[in-house]
């Protein structure tokens, strides 16, 4: 009897031990799946930013390359047409000008914005001041941007990274916030440092606005969360209705000179 | 009517379910799997009245575990979507049943278990198991893994087939010398059975929206 009991104990503790054993395998798969998952992802969303760098390095190319040297071919054509300065036409010749001068100024500095490697020669602080001055020619904003007197270094690939999410910022507070001030700010924190951009515009609903679909808020603020964390930084946002934006960008960097062996 | 009967007819039940709920289920492969399970409940059925009836059952599961072994593969073959691995498959099935077939009729024979056979059947079903986990883990999909019927699937044939791996190797071994330890054995192999079916059920049924069904949604 005692060793039937022993027997039955036996093949109960056996079975229980697979059925933990089955449980563990699955468990772990589903944790190393779930880690796959998020690494492809990333790899993807990596592919994807790269491809989107060449793409934009090869626009601007071809904005400075051809579409600006004909423009400023067709300002020198305006610049030497013979007319008499009381004649009509010069009046129509001199707005042209005006217009065509213009229209270089603006794609030059589309050309700048999306050229990769003039981002990476002057670096993030000067590119987000580029972009600020930008903003305001239009006389829509007021902008102001005040950094910490250090020099960090950067992978040059993250720079680009963290510059087109500054962009993204910044056109969402230009298509959205009806802000009249942006301002942003950066400083150096424990090798990091922290972008914040302020805007006095209409505020959202962060929550829900992370939840909509993607095709109803453009690149989206999820890519740009994801953008961030793919160079091992986050990004937040802090908003209500009618109380302005605050999105602040923290990005790993190390002190020019100070890098670890 | 042993418990691990039970499993089977409940994971054939869970096919049904799965089947007639979840249309993206309607393929050939898991219809094919569902009548694979009505099969399997059938000849599982025989065998155990036969055993009650002390009648010899090893002719039987000879040929049940061939054609359970080659339909697993041909499920493997529909599961892969490389050419190559497709090929491999193919070729190891028709290997496969030529060498199974030549023991049982003229090695082990047909009143012996064939566990030579058996063991190699395990090893290729663990084999492709693994291959589909690798494939799994290097291209991940979207969407959770829970929800994915062939996950549970060859989760609980990897599972199986690598503990029953030695237990019906040694069959014949255990039979003859160890018959004190023999009904031991084949209690967790019913477990075994047990923990098989239930895989097959939940992979199923993963994929029913029960708060929907239940119109809590």
């Amino acid at each position: 009897m005692q060793n039937q009991y022993s027997e039955v104990v036996g093949v109960i503790v056996a079975g229980i031990f697979l059925a933990l054993l089955l449980v563990g395998f699955i468990i772990t798969m589903l944790v190393v799946y779930r880690k796959k998952q998020y690494q492809h992802q990333q790899e993807l969303l990596h592919a994807r930013l790269e491809i989107q760098e060449n793409i934009f390095k090869n626009l601007s190319e071809e904005i400075h390359d051809n579409i600006g040297q004909e423009l400023s071919v067709l300002k020198l054509t305006l610049s030497v047409i013979a007319v008499k300065k009381e004649e009509e036409a010069e009046k129509f010749i001199s707005e042209s000008k005006g217009m065509v001068n213009h229209i270089i100024t603006s794609i030059s500095d589309l050309s700048r914005s999306l050229h990769t490697d003039r981002i990476i020669k002057i670096g993030i602080i000067e590119a987000v001041k580029f972009e600020l001055e930008k903003i305001e020619k239009t006389n829509l904003f007021k902008t102001s941007f005040s950094y910490a007197d250090v020099e960090f270094q950067m992978n040059p690939g993250n720079e680009i990274f963290l510059f087109r999410i500054i962009q993204e910022v910044i056109n969402n507070i230009i298509k959205h916030s009806r802000a009249q001030n942006i301002h942003a700010d950066l400083i150096y924190k424990e090798n990091r440092i922290i972008f914040t951009f302020t805007d006095d515009g209409i505020g959202f609903d962060v929550k829900e606005a992370m939840q909509r679909p993607s095709s109803n808020r453009g690149i989206g603020l999820t890519s740009m969360v994801n953008r961030a964390k793919l160079i091992g930084g986050q990004l937040s946002i802090l908003s209500q209705p009618g109380k302005g934006t605050k999105t602040v960008i923290e990005i790993p960097a190390v002190i020019a000179g100070n890098q670890p062996a | 009517m042993d418990f691990y009967l039970i499993a089977i007819l409940i994971s054939f039940i869970a096919s049904l379910t799965g089947l007639a709920l979840v249309k993206e289920f309607r393929t050939p492969v898991l219809l094919c799997f569902s009548f694979f399970l009505l099969i399997s409940f059938s000849v599982e059925y025989i065998g155990n009245d036969m055993s009650m009836r002390n009648k010899h059952t090893a002719s039987l599961y000879n040929y049940f575990t061939l054609f359970e072994f080659i339909f697993y593969l041909f499920f493997f073959r529909a599961l892969f979507t490389n050419p190559r691995i497709k090929k491999i498959i193919l070729f190891s099935s028709i290997f496969y049943f030529i060498i199974t077939l030549l023991n049982i009729l003229f090695l082990q024979g047909r009143t012996t278990f064939h566990t030579y056979t058996y063991v190699l059947g395990c090893t290729l079903i663990v084999l492709f198991s693994i291959m589909y986990f690798y494939s799994l883990l290097k291209f991940p999909e979207k969407g959770t893994l829970t929800k994915n019927p062939f996950f549970w699937i060859v989760s609980g044939l990897m599972f199986y087939y690598t503990c029953t791996f030695s237990l019906y190797g040694l069959n014949n071994f255990i039979a003859e010398t160890m018959q004190q330890y023999s009904k031991n054995l084949f209690l967790i192999s019913d477990t075994l059975n047990l923990l098989l079916y239930t895989s097959f059920s939940i992979g199923f049924l993963c994929k029913i929206n029960i708060p929907k069904l239940l119109g809590l949604s």
